[in-house]
């Protein structure tokens, strides 16, 4: 980080540390290269779809998992944390041949499931500590008062639960937007992700754009995750429903950026 | 208090009753958690479910609430059968232990939730909702979250949410164990009101005595599953008719013995002990239930009592108000309650004279030994 970082603003046309001066150019270069641009669009899309498919399955193992106990339980929850243990040199190799025979390679279709079943453990580990956490008792009072089990879940299981939705699709998103074995084996040109196109970018001209790429993908995660921190200090539900007891529902109440005072118990 | 005017008004059309036939229930085959509960509940009473932990009150509640599925037997509301029905379909009001309030919403918004989920909306849910509120005493807490309220708030929240859709029955699953002594009693004489106010039936599941005591029309005592009694507190008390429900209720001195005639009673390694009951058949087991507080400390003098006795003193427990002794015959321990303006000086060791009134001897019959 120490080196990277003050590399991606230096003056010399290749990566050399300490740097001989100051420069923005590559930062430049790098936003205007579709070399560059096209790849960390390719991440972004990538990194969304992984995510969407990997809370599609995973959310709904997760409840599985915790809530019903079937037989080869334990078999489904090694499977579905599997991508975790196997290392992924192992894993590209196998979608590499795979995927070739379904004509996936070099496709974002293919990179996109490769990443979701990676994606996969992730949200499956964040949410089932949630949901074992959870309190069905609650579940049973929204019942109780006379919502069906899709309602309940609508208005009560998954608002206390939002904090750890939005933990894991975060987490399932970094997870592809910074894997790099499997893209480099199975992205193609046109949908080569950004750590594939700095690994290619390395082995060719070892150009010092590399390092301000390296500046920004750290800046990224470095956000995601500053923003998820500063985010579980504050209760956003809790905001989104004062402000909807008003009738006011504004669009940010309902992502939950407000801050509100915590008042104390009364006596 | 505009709701309990209005519904304490149409009392009647509120108060159901529920009625259990031959419940059982069984998680694991050949073993009943529940077996075969019989039990009537009549429009607008107060019945409180009393047993130790494991004793099959909760179940029975959960079933009634259908949390849990009965293995067999009929449930039902004014003779309408409820075990198809699904606990979003059965309009009961419950108060869990944990007071299970929506953390996510405001206190309005809590209460309002059965409102919605039965689209009473607009001025018709605020007002209710104001009623509810105003009825246990939280009219000002409307806009705070649960996390903004002590443990007696949170309960009164999960109580006014619990009554605000005027359900045909409110269950109540041991509301009052996390409060402390002195907020739990007051809670207990709020309760007696509300349901004083609103008529509606209540089943109050606890395992504390003295609360089942001091706000029941009746008590049904549970142990291993089935129901030991169920009467009235005062019959519960001094007329219980097992040996589980005399000792579980209140504190008691128990004999086990052979009948004679008269109604003395001949207990091993005790003596003959008079019962003021003519009608025992000679030569059958009973065991005799002697209340600490129906004993007394003999004084000087000629008692009026046959029934008198001798105890060593072992130890004397303070209770402010009386004493409890606990003295010992022929290794038999016996307890006495001795109001404190009575008490004289004793001291360990020290011998003394008991006596008590036969006719305050309750007799239990033996019980035939259950498979």
């Amino acid at each position: 980080m120490l080196i990277v970082v003050p590399m991606s603003f230096s003056t010399a046309p290749s990566l050399e540390f300490p740097p001989p001066g100051f420069w923005l150019g590559y930062y430049r270069r790098f936003f205007s290269d579709p070399n560059w641009t096209g790849p960390v669009i390719n991440s972004f899309l990538i990194g969304l779809g992984a995510m969407s498919l990997a809370m599609l399955f995973g959310a709904p193992a997760s409840f599985a998992l915790v809530r019903h106990s079937f037989r080869l339980r334990q078999l489904f929850r090694i499977l579905v944390l599997m991508p975790l243990i196997v290392p992924h040199i192992v894993m590209a190799l196998g979608y590499y041949s795979y995927f070739g025979s379904l004509g996936l390679v070099q496709s974002m279709q293919g990179v996109i499931l490769a990443h979701a079943c990676l994606a996969i453990p992730v949200v499956v580990l964040t949410l089932t500590s949630a949901l074992a956490n959870f309190d069905r008792r609650v579940e049973n009072a929204a019942a109780n008062l006379g919502a069906r089990p899709f309602t309940a879940f609508r208005l009560v299981t998954f608002p206390m639960l939002r904090p750890a939705f939005l933990v894991a699709a975060l987490f399932a998103f970094i997870q592809s937007f910074d894997e790099t074995v499997i893209a480099i084996f199975i992205s193609g040109r046109d949908s080569a992700t950004l750590p594939r196109q700095m690994f290619n970018s390395f082995q060719m001209e070892a150009d010092p754009a590399i390092s301000a790429a390296s500046s920004l993908l750290l800046a990224a995660v470095l956000i995601g995750i500053g923003a998820r921190c500063r985010k579980s200090g504050q209760e956003p539900t809790r905001a989104f429903a004062r402000l909807s007891d008003r009738g006011l529902t504004p669009w940010y109440c309902r992502t939950g950026w407000r801050q509100l005072p915590r008042r104390a118990p009364a006596p | 208090m505009v709701l309990s005017d209005r519904m304490a008004a149409t009392p009647a059309t509120r108060a159901r009753a529920l009625t259990l036939r031959a419940v059982s229930k069984s998680y694991v085959p050949g073993q009943l958690a529940v077996e075969r509960i019989d039990l009537d509940v009549r429009p607008g009473e107060f019945v409180s479910f009393l047993g130790p932990s494991g004793s099959g009150k909760t179940t029975t509640l959960m079933m009634i609430a259908g949390f849990e599925q009965s293995s067999s037997g009929v449930i039902s509301v004014d003779g309408r059968e409820i075990d198809a029905v699904a606990p979003y379909d059965r309009n009961i009001g419950m108060v869990f232990q944990n007071y299970a309030l929506f953390p996510h919403m405001s206190v309005a918004q809590n209460v309002g939730f059965p409102l919605r989920m039965r689209k009473v909306a607009g001025g018709e849910a605020k007002r209710r909702i104001t009623d509810a509120l105003a009825m246990v005493g939280l009219a000002d807490f409307a806009a705070r979250f649960p996390a903004e309220l002590s443990g007696g708030q949170q309960q009164r929240v999960a109580l006014a949410r619990a009554l605000v859709f005027e359900p045909d029955l409110v269950l109540l699953d041991e509301p009052l164990g996390a409060l402390d002594k002195t907020l739990r009693e007051r809670m207990q004489m709020e309760l007696k009101r509300i349901h004083r106010e609103l008529g509606v039936t209540m089943i109050y599941v606890t395992h504390d005595q003295t609360e089942a005591m001091a706000m029941s029309d009746r008590i049904a005592v549970f142990n291993r599953g089935r129901i030991e009694q169920i009467g009235t507190p005062g019959e519960i008390y001094f007329a219980p008719r097992t040996r589980f429900v005399a000792s579980f209720v209140g504190d008691s001195n128990l004999f086990e013995g052979r009948c004679g005639t008269q109604g003395i009673v001949e207990v091993e390694d005790f003596g003959e002990l008079a019962t003021g009951r003519a009608d025992l058949s000679a030569g059958s087991t009973v065991n005799l239930l002697v209340r600490p507080e129906t004993i007394r400390l003999r004084r000087d003098g000629v008692s009026p009592w046959p029934t008198t006795s001798t105890i060593t003193v072992e130890e004397m427990v303070n209770y402010g108000d009386s004493y409890l002794l606990v003295g010992k015959r022929s290794g038999r321990e016996i307890r006495v309650r001795v109001p404190s303006i009575d008490m004289p000086e004793l001291r360990r060791g020290a011998e003394c004279g008991i006596e008590w009134n036969p006719a305050r001897v309750h007799v239990i019959a033996a019980e035939r030994p259950t498979s």
